[in-house]
């Protein structure tokens, strides 16, 4: 039987196709070149890896957006399944995150049938989607104020920690 | 003169109209780092003066070529329609009167379009008591006549206003010995004794056409005197025909051995420019470490994010609330253990059935005695032996805590990441402060590897070398004019010894001609007239003195700076030396103590405090003209291959040696650490040059060039420029 954890991991999540400009622009497909990632100011080396970054930026802003046409504008991380986001402690800790957000009582959790976990599993993978949602709104908003602003060199470290 | 203040409105860079920047006695510091207007701010000076500025390659640009680029790109983007207007005034004072002085310049803007102006308009107001009132200028002569009469003359100025490195080497070539005699010129009085010469020339032919007046008269010894006269008239001839000759085999050599010196030169500066080479090689490899130890740091502080977690900042929140969730999970298993345990049936003592037993095992408890029996213990050893040997083997029925593990290993991960967040927001400060540290180091790297590059095109101009033949052409030119110049030393030899030889017989029948007069012409006239034949060597001797003088005076001058810049930075500086060279002219050498000429060897910072202490001391050699004192020196990044502390030296010679100095670097700011790409002063280093600079009775103004947070510099359209007056 699946625990709730097991089968989170198994979901793929997804983000509104409107930012998929982001990822193309900030994220090395299939890993490219260290040059090419120093002059084109791509930070992360993954999708999923944005995806994480805007998740957190989204948690740590407190805001989280319903993403009312899910079935049609959605894009995906390139078929990553949160199970294989590295590294695995930070993948954790986004879980962690996520059951802290769902407040459920952990107990109910092991006192769920398969069926429940099910849903309970899309249910806090939804969660994932809107804070990550809110998250890539305040990137978006930030570089259509200023096309340049990530290219600056610690744009996004900076933008943790201001 | 001395400059007060300076009012920048809509001038390049300096968007707006309050752009002000007062200036005092003794050093004004304009820091400011790249792109934050220092250059744009000595361009205003120029533009005021001269109508035009200098690009980066040290070429004049005048006004009507920059045309609307004159004009702030933010007050442009800025302005919907209508006139815009740039202006410089500048507020002076000199011994007499104080001055303002107003350039401007406008644009009209219809429709997105621009429609410049043809022409820059100058204007100068002189002050009363009250206020400034408007002078105007001569008709009959331009603003720089009004300038070099009653403001500063303006051939000085490239040795007291000049930018960057390039800029000294252009007032100061020492590798020309043209320079050096323009400049000795300059300082002295060398027309003045030439016009000594001139005078006693002119006397002695004045009383030589009197004594032959007087000795047409004689008809005694008619004949013998002359065929004396004849054979003076004969030497003259042959004198003014050698002299001629020897002047034009003069300028021939003179010539010849130029050429020469530009082989050589090629020579010389085919060494230069190994040795620039070897140092640009050295530059390069430190500029790909560091680029590449900064490459590592970007590529860190984005690994950072995610395998030193940075990217949970602040998420504190959302993990702590599992961890409350985690708690009551713990809790409420512990609760329901109690429960299950009190609930469980007591169990007759000794007598155990097989489930009792299993479950004991399970819970690694003994429930007949109520105590512990972890596994191993001979309390559980003992409870596994009651066990029928044919029972099952027990097994933890993990059903109800289906997450237990999962969940502690989550609660276990999210306590360990939570332990360092603290020392996150320090980490990421740590790398941005070495970052910037390496990138500054980046940047000076560049400036002076750029600086080489500019040297090295200098050096190659200088020679000549772009159309060089090979080196077997140079070879058999230089043969062929070392020929023409020993035949030519060997020709003006022959000259000379020929006119030696004429003079001296011209002079002995003139004596004896003068001599047939004896009782016919006035003795006083004959004494007249040895007398100012004695006074025109006496001051062509002294004319030649004098130039050598101040060769010597110079020479020591520039030593005594040179000494003071470089003395204390304990690093090898040497003597300087004027050679004089083929030509007429003074080339500046640096010997060491064996008097060896090792300028070859020397480094950019020496040879550029070589320059400068030549730069002050042609202005404070002549005391009675002190020019050093007169005006204001300025200079843009003058020093930007001075270490820290021979740049004190020379701010402190400057300080010494100027009442007043402008000057604009980019030394003593740091990055800024709470603002994003922005600088801060080195207070602390400031304070050290104020209280050292204060030593030697010099003032220090600062002036800290900024641009304000929220404007992105490299948005010309955005740009504009702060300037605070330090109080520190």
């Amino acid at each position: 039987m699946n625990t709730i954890i097991t089968a989170l991991f198994k979901k793929e999540p997804q983000f509104p196709s409107e930012f998929e400009y982001l990822f193309e622009k900030y994220c090395r497909k299939g890993g490219g070149s260290e040059e090419e990632r120093l002059n084109k100011a791509m930070v992360f080396r993954n999708y999923y890896e944005l995806y994480m970054y805007a998740f957190f930026l989204g948690i740590r802003k407190k805001k989280s957006i319903k993403w009312k046409n899910r079935n049609k504008d959605k894009s995906t991380t390139n078929a990553w399944n949160v199970e294989n986001w590295k590294p695995k402690q930070l993948r954790d800790y986004l879980v962690c995150c996520v059951l802290g957000e769902a407040n459920i009582p952990l107990r109910e959790y092991d006192l769920m049938s398969e069926k429940e976990i099910a849903n309970k599993s899309s249910q806090l993978m939804t969660i994932i989607e809107e804070y990550t949602y809110g998250g890539l709104s305040i990137l978006d908003k930030t570089f259509q104020s200023d096309k340049n602003y990530f290219d600056e060199t610690f744009a996004f470290t900076d933008y943790v920690f201001e | 003169m001395k400059i007060t203040k300076i009012t920048l409105e809509n001038f390049l860079c300096y968007s707006g109209k309050d752009n002000i920047i007062k200036f005092t006695d003794g050093i004004n510091l304009v820091l400011g780092a790249n792109g934050y207007g220092k250059s744009k701010l000595y361009d205003a000076f120029n533009w005021l003066f001269f109508d035009r500025i200098t690009n980066q390659k040290g070429e004049p640009i005048g006004t009507v070529t920059l045309s609307s680029n004159l004009i702030s790109k933010k007050t442009i983007e800025e302005t919907t329609d209508g006139e815009i207007e740039c202006k410089v005034i500048l507020e002076l004072e000199t011994e007499k009167e104080g001055f303002q002085i107003e350039r401007k310049y406008s644009i009209r803007k219809e429709d997105e379009k621009l429609f410049p102006s043809e022409k820059s308009d100058v204007k100068v107001f002189i002050k009363n008591e009250l206020e400034y009132l408007p002078h105007e200028l001569p008709v009959d002569s331009g603003f720089l006549d009004f300038v070099r009469d009653n403001i500063i003359p303006i051939d000085i100025l490239p040795h007291i206003w000049f930018q960057g490195e390039r800029g000294i080497t252009k007032a100061v070539d020492t590798s020309s010995g043209k320079t050096l005699h323009q400049v000795i010129n300059k300082i002295s009085y060398i027309e003045m004794w030439q016009r000594y010469v001139d005078i006693a020339d002119n006397a002695n032919n004045r009383i030589k056409t009197i004594f032959d007046k007087e000795a047409r008269k004689s008809s005694r010894k008619k004949k013998t005197r002359e065929a004396l006269y004849t054979k003076i008239e004969d030497l003259q001839t042959d004198l003014n025909k050698n002299s001629k000759e020897l002047a034009s085999r003069r300028k021939d050599l003179g010539s010849v051995n130029q050429k020469i010196d530009n082989i050589s030169l090629n020579a010389e500066a085919q060494e230069k420019i190994s040795n620039l080479k070897l140092e640009e090689e050295k530059l390069t490899n430190n500029f790909h470490k560091v680029k590449e130890e900064l490459d590592a740091l970007i590529d860190s502080a984005d690994r950072n994010l995610f395998d030193s977690f940075w990217v949970i900042n602040k998420t504190q929140h959302s993990a702590n609330s599992y961890d409350k969730l985690y708690s009551d999970y713990i809790y409420e298993k512990q609760r329901e253990i109690n429960e299950a345990k009190e609930n469980l049936p007591k169990i007759p003592r000794g007598n155990p059935t097989a489930t009792h037993l299993n479950k004991m095992i399970i819970d690694r408890h003994c429930h007949v005695c109520d105590r512990p029996a972890p596994k191993g213990s001979d309390a559980y050893n003992h409870i596994e032996k009651l066990l029928p040997e044919n029972y099952p083997s027990p097994k933890p029925d993990s059903r109800e805590y289906i997450h237990d593990s999962e969940f502690k290993k989550m609660s276990q991960i999210q306590i360990g990441l939570l332990l360092n967040i603290d020392a996150f927001e320090q980490e990421s400060e740590d790398l941005t402060t070495n970052y910037y540290k390496k990138e500054d180091k980046r940047v000076e790297l560049k400036e002076k590897l750029e600086n080489i590059k500019d040297k090295k095109s200098l050096v190659l101009t200088d020679a000549g070398l772009e159309n060089l033949d090979s080196g077997v052409q140079i070879g058999k030119k230089y043969k062929n004019l070392s020929e023409q110049s020993s035949n030519l030393n060997n020709t003006i030899g022959r000259l000379e010894n020929s006119i030696l030889a004429d003079n001296k017989e011209k002079e002995e029948l003139e004596e004896k001609y003068q001599k047939s007069f004896a009782g016919e012409i006035d003795e006083k006239l004959t004494k007249q007239m040895k007398f100012f034949k004695s006074m025109l060597t006496a001051t062509k001797h002294a004319k030649e003195s004098q130039f050598l003088m101040l060769v010597k005076l110079l020479e020591e001058k520039t030593n005594q700076h040179y000494e003071n810049i470089n003395k204390e930075s304990g690093a090898f500086y040497g003597e300087i030396k004027f050679h004089k060279n083929h030509t007429e002219g003074y080339t500046a050498r640096i010997h060491d103590a064996d008097d060896v000429d090792v300028t070859n060897n020397m480094n950019t910072s020496q040879i550029l405090s070589m320059q400068l202490s030549i730069l002050f001391a042609i202005l404070s050699t002549n005391k009675e003209k002190g020019l050093n004192k007169k005006y204001p020196l300025i200079a843009d990044a003058p020093n930007s291959s001075f270490d820290p502390e021979k740049r004190k030296f020379l701010l402190r010679e400057m300080g010494r040696t100027f009442d007043q100095t402008i000057i604009m670097m980019f030394e003593y700011l740091e990055k800024d650490p709470d603002r994003q790409n922005r600088y801060k002063v080195n207070t602390k280093a400031l304070k050290a040059l104020k209280t050292e600079m204060k030593g030697s009775g010099i003032g220090v103004n600062i002036i800290h060039l900024d641009i304000p947070n929220n404007i992105n510099p490299k948005k010309l359209q955005e740009l504009s420029i702060t300037q605070n007056h330090l109080k520190l």
